[in-house]
């Protein structure tokens, strides 16, 4: 017996098999895409040969066989992900892990651990996506799981796979509550250890390098790049400047972000800031940097950000999941107008020692007409680039050797990234200290939340000149260019067909359709609900709930809220499931004749007490109807053979004979014509 | 098993269902339990800790990554361990133990002891496991059906009257995480009659004593008398002839003649130990009831006058179990 266990496993019922195989499948599919190629045959391979360990057709790998399995299964991860270390390499080797397990399953022990590394596998789903939908979809999978769990724990083989699914599914509504106090009160704590996620997942957005061709490819995409959720009235699209990252080097072709070495840490004193004030909270989603989007002057607070004198925001880490902060603007500021140190002096006029040579002396020659005044340079170049022909584009021809004379003097074809690259570089031929930034502008308000979704296709570079007296002043050439960039937003700022044409079938290019812009907006709304109270429902959040909970927030009153609560829940729970009277189940035939015949002497007055049995109810009747005692007596011995004889195996009734002579449905019939018959 | 104090015993259940208490005029109140709060304890299983550890590591990896989804994902099984709790104790609780009758057994083989399992609401029990003495049952659904018979098998060792121990009741169901279990004493017991053992009687007057022919009333032999009809009496032994002169029913009454009655003595038997004795005497009863036999059997201090069939027979083994 013991050995055929480890051919075939323990004897398991039928059902519970068919689920167990459906929770090994429903938990590994989601991470197929991130696995190593050859894990999807091998997957299927695993699931063959089990089914067929299950028909008794093949036995349980030896023990040799399973132990080279693991072996090279290990290795074949940690060959591909190059590491043990971070999520990928660590869920495929659990998968590698479970998927082997199935191969050994001699017990119910075995069974069992298989259902535990299912609920591992299904939570790291977490680690990689925290969409609603993926939500939903591990709801649906620990139905299943359940479901597998009271399938291994039934003794009725015959039982069909409904029930189990029944029976999960009610354990998971009464989980659901409990759950739901845990997950708002129970007091969040920091991480206990440093754990850094290493996603080597490719990310779209902003780089630490600008060429002018980078942001046409992002404007493109129409990926969500983050959310802006404001406590007052949203700010004007020409004042939606997000700022990320400020390019300083240009080395003739690209511009370079300004290097962690050479970034200062921002201070106060340099900073004058105005009157006006946006609150709003930003949603970001992963970048894969470290920037933190925000509208100049912004007081972002965020445990890991560092503000820099950049006026730009880094987090500590690469963000590489959602994260979210509160941020206060102050669009109307002044900064660093008491000038600027020598080595930003020389940062912000650095130029390569040669090329583009038409532009430098284009900038000179104009700076000296206009009796060098920079104020008046920056307006000239803005009326210039108006005025001329310049066209606003996402398909600019390419561009040879002198990219900016080319293009300034030749194509005047381009994107922000042309015009703001080009704009900067006339300044510093001229003298004047200028630098470029690169961020989104824009963003679309969202009609049902106040908040604004900004896209990747919002992407933007712009410039910045430091004029004396004024400090550092945003000039943005797209403006003068393509003035509806800026006003109405990028969408409607575009004036030719290239936008978004790497993405034909976009939601976004269905806009102008009523219905799918309302359903569009429809699902970020509930996406970003879901993300706003669910995911993003951190300590700070805890503690805002807290405060306007409890007032005064000490251990003691968390405590007592935290308990209270569940405790009222579990109380609630044992009402309902241990006391509950159960919901009146379908009245068997026989119970339905019973209450037809006690339903017509209740017509006569003769009602049966709540407490009485059909024995002493049919006493007093005797006594009551003597002349109906004969119907009456045969009618209550029917019933109560009926209801609580001896059944035996068959499901035929002992008489007390002892013969087998009465059978349920003989009797039952017995007992409905004698009810019919019964006239009083 | 550990004893733990059922964690809501202070929940009594004061109603008693209509069921349940026609059930106890039925049944006299011991022989049928009704599983209630106070008598059922509850502690996780193996897998439960188990369950609890992965709920404890889900919440850790929750913390460090700072991700609330797998963070609600470990609250979510520890809620789920609680609600099983619950659902574990509710699929025993209620549950009713009938005794039904006891089959005996010859020592060292198996008692049969029939019981019901029953619903005093209309809960469902699913899987609940049976334990008396060393016999387990599979096991026991009660969902459509109202109360199922369950018989469990026990070995009888010792001749006497067999009460086993307390019941072991228990079930894992739904989800095997955690364990009730209750311990009942139904009052229930058999007969459990000396192990049959061979042997030579000592063939002096082969156990009889010598009192020649005995008459066995209700014989059929030899006509004995007349007495007034009874309902129950066939009608072939009613004697028409003197029905037809008397207009009266009478029964003719005849007895048996027995050439060869015999005695089963405790003397007469070879061993010298009482077991030995008994189960020798038990041989014997077996041996002469197969053949259909009139036997007496003299044990100190209780006589059992010659007699034959399957009744006599049961009486001299009860006899014997009971010496």
């Amino acid at each position: 017996m013991a050995r055929d266990h480890k051919r075939h496993g323990f004897p398991m019922p039928r059902t519970a098999f068919v689920l167990l195989l459906a929770t090994s499948v429903l938990a590994v599919l989601p991470h197929l895409s991130r696995l190593p190629l050859w894990m999807l045959p091998a997957f299927v391979a695993v699931l063959v040969w089990r089914v067929q360990v299950f028909r008794q057709r093949w036995p349980f790998p030896g023990r040799a066989v399973r132990l080279l399995l693991v072996v090279s299964g290990f290795a074949g991860v940690i060959l591909h992900h190059g590491t043990v270390l971070g999520p990928d390499a660590g869920v495929g080797l659990l998968i590698t892990a479970y998927l082997f397990k199935q191969l050994e399953m001699a017990t119910r022990r075995d069974a069992f651990l298989v259902v535990i590394l299912s609920y591992f596998v299904l939570a790291t789903e977490f680690l990689f996506s925290t969409t609603l939908y993926s939500t939903l979809y591990v709801l649906l999978v620990l139905l299943v799981i359940t479901a597998t769990q009271v399938a291994l724990n039934q003794t009725d083989a015959r039982i069909a796979v409904k029930r189990p699914l029944g029976v999960s599914l009610r354990l998971i509504m009464q989980s659901i509550p409990l759950m739901l106090a845990l997950f708002f009160l129970f007091p969040r704590i920091g991480p206990l250890w440093q754990l850094n996620l290493h996603n080597k997942q490719n990310f779209i957005g902003l780089s630490d390098r600008m060429s002018p061709g980078d942001i046409s490819d992002l404007s493109r995409s129409p990926a969500l790049a983050f959310r802006a959720e404001f406590s007052g009235a949203i700010p004007l699209n020409r004042e939606r400047y997000w700022r990320a990252a400020v390019f300083d080097r240009f080395d003739g072709r690209t511009w370079h972000a300004v290097a962690d070495e050479d970034l200062r840490a921002f201070e106060e004193s340099q900073l004058v800031r105005g009157e006006r004030r946006y609150d709003y909270r930003v949603i970001l989603e992963p970048t894969g940097q470290r920037w933190l989007m925000a509208m100049p002057a912004a007081k972002v607070s965020l445990p890991d950000a560092r503000a820099t004198g950049l006026l730009t925001h880094l987090n500590k880490n690469k963000i590489d999941t959602t994260i979210s902060y509160q941020v206060t603007s102050y669009p109307d500021f002044r900064y660093q107008v008491d000038g600027l140190r020598s080595w930003d002096l020389n940062r912000y006029l650095q130029l390569p020692a040669d090329g583009n040579e038409q532009a430098r002396r284009y900038a000179r020659e104009r700076l000296a007409q206009l009796r060098g005044s920079p104020q008046q340079l920056v307006n000239d170049v803005m009326t210039w680039f108006n005025r001329e022909e310049f066209v606003y584009t996402l398909k600019p021809p390419l561009l040879g050797q002198d990219t900016i004379d080319e293009f300034l003097f030749g194509t005047r074809r381009g994107y922000c990234a042309h015009y703001a690259g080009a704009f900067v570089f006339l300044m510093r031929s001229a003298g004047i200290p200028a630098r470029l930034v690169g961020g989104y502008q824009g963003g679309e308000a969202h009609p049902i939340g106040n908040y604004l979704l900004v896209h990747q296709y919002d992407a933007h570079a712009w410039a910045e000149v430091w004029l004396a007296g004024q400090g550092w002043v945003r000039v943005d050439p797209t403006a003068a260019v393509a003035p509806n960039r800026i006003e109405l937003g990028s969408m409607d700022g575009m004036e030719d067909e290239s936008f978004l044409t790497d993405s034909p079938l976009s939601p976004d290019r269905l806009r102008n359709v009523a219905l799918f812009a309302r359903a569009r907006l429809l699902a970020d709304y509930i996406d970003y609900l879901w993300y706003k109270n669910v995911v993003a429902y951190n300590q700070d959040r805890q503690s805002e709930l807290f405060r306007s909970l409890l007032g005064e927030v000490t251990p003691q009153r968390i405590a007592a809220l935290l308990g209270g609560v569940a405790g009222a829940i579990v109380l609630g729970l044992i009402v309902g499931i241990l006391l509950r009277h159960p919901p009146a189940r379908r009245v068997d035939r026989v119970d339905r004749a019973y209450l037809a015949f006690c339903r017509k002497l209740a017509r006569k007055g003769l009602v049966r007490e709540p407490a009485e049995g059909p024995q002493g109810f049919a006493d007093r009747i005797c006594e009551a109807l003597p002349s109906h005692k004969a119907a009456v007596i045969r009618i209550t011995s029917l019933y109560q053979t009926l209801k609580y004889a001896p059944v035996t195996e068959k499901g035929n009734f002992k008489q007390q004979s002892q013969d087998d002579s009465g059978t349920l449905v003989h009797l039952q019939k017995d007992l409905e014509l004698a009810v019919r018959s019964f006239k009083l | 098993m550990p004893r733990a104090e059922p964690w809501f015993g202070f929940l009594v259940n004061p109603v008693r269902r209509r069921w349940a208490a026609w059930l106890d005029r039925r049944i006299p109140s011991t022989r049928h339990v009704v599983l209630d709060q106070k008598r059922i304890f509850i502690f996780p299983t193996r897998m439960g800790f188990g369950f609890l550890l992965t709920a404890f590591l889900l919440f850790l990896a929750g913390v460090n990554y700072d991700n609330s989804l797998i963070l609600n994902f470990s609250f979510f099984l520890g809620s789920l361990f609680v609600v099983t709790i619950l659902q574990t104790f509710s699929n025993l609780s209620g549950l009713v133990i009938a005794a039904a009758h006891t089959e005996p057994a010859f020592a060292g083989g198996e008692a049969r002891f029939n019981l019901y399992l029953g619903k005093s609401r209309k809960r469902d029990h699913c899987a609940v496991q049976l334990r008396w003495s060393d016999f387990e049952s599979d096991g026991h659904n009660l969902l459509e059906a109202e109360k199922i018979p369950a018989q469990m098998l026990i070995k009888v060792n010792k001749r006497g009257v067999f009460r086993p121990g307390r019941l072991y009741v228990t079930s894992v169901y739904p989800l095997g995480l955690v364990r009730a279990w209750t311990w009942i004493a139904l009052d229930m017991e058999c007969l459990v009659f000396p192990k049959p053992i061979a042997c030579e009687m000592s063939t002096g007057n082969n156990g009889s004593t010598a009192e020649g022919k005995v008459v066995v009333p209700d014989g059929k032999d030899d006509f004995d008398s007349l007495r007034m009809y009874q309902e129950t009496d066939p009608l072939s032994t009613v004697d028409w002839k003197a029905f037809a002169r008397t207009q009266q029913m009478y029964t003719k009454r005849f007895h048996g003649l027995q050439s060869d009655v015999r005695w089963l003595s405790w003397d007469v038997m070879p061993a010298s130990n009482v077991e030995l004795k008994l189960s020798q005497l038990c041989y014997w009863v077996m041996e002469y009831s197969r053949k259909n036999m009139v036997f007496g059997l003299r044990l100190p201090g209780r006589v059992l006058e010659p007699e034959s069939g399957p009744e006599h027979q049961r009486r001299c083994l009860e006899a014997l179990a009971r010496f």
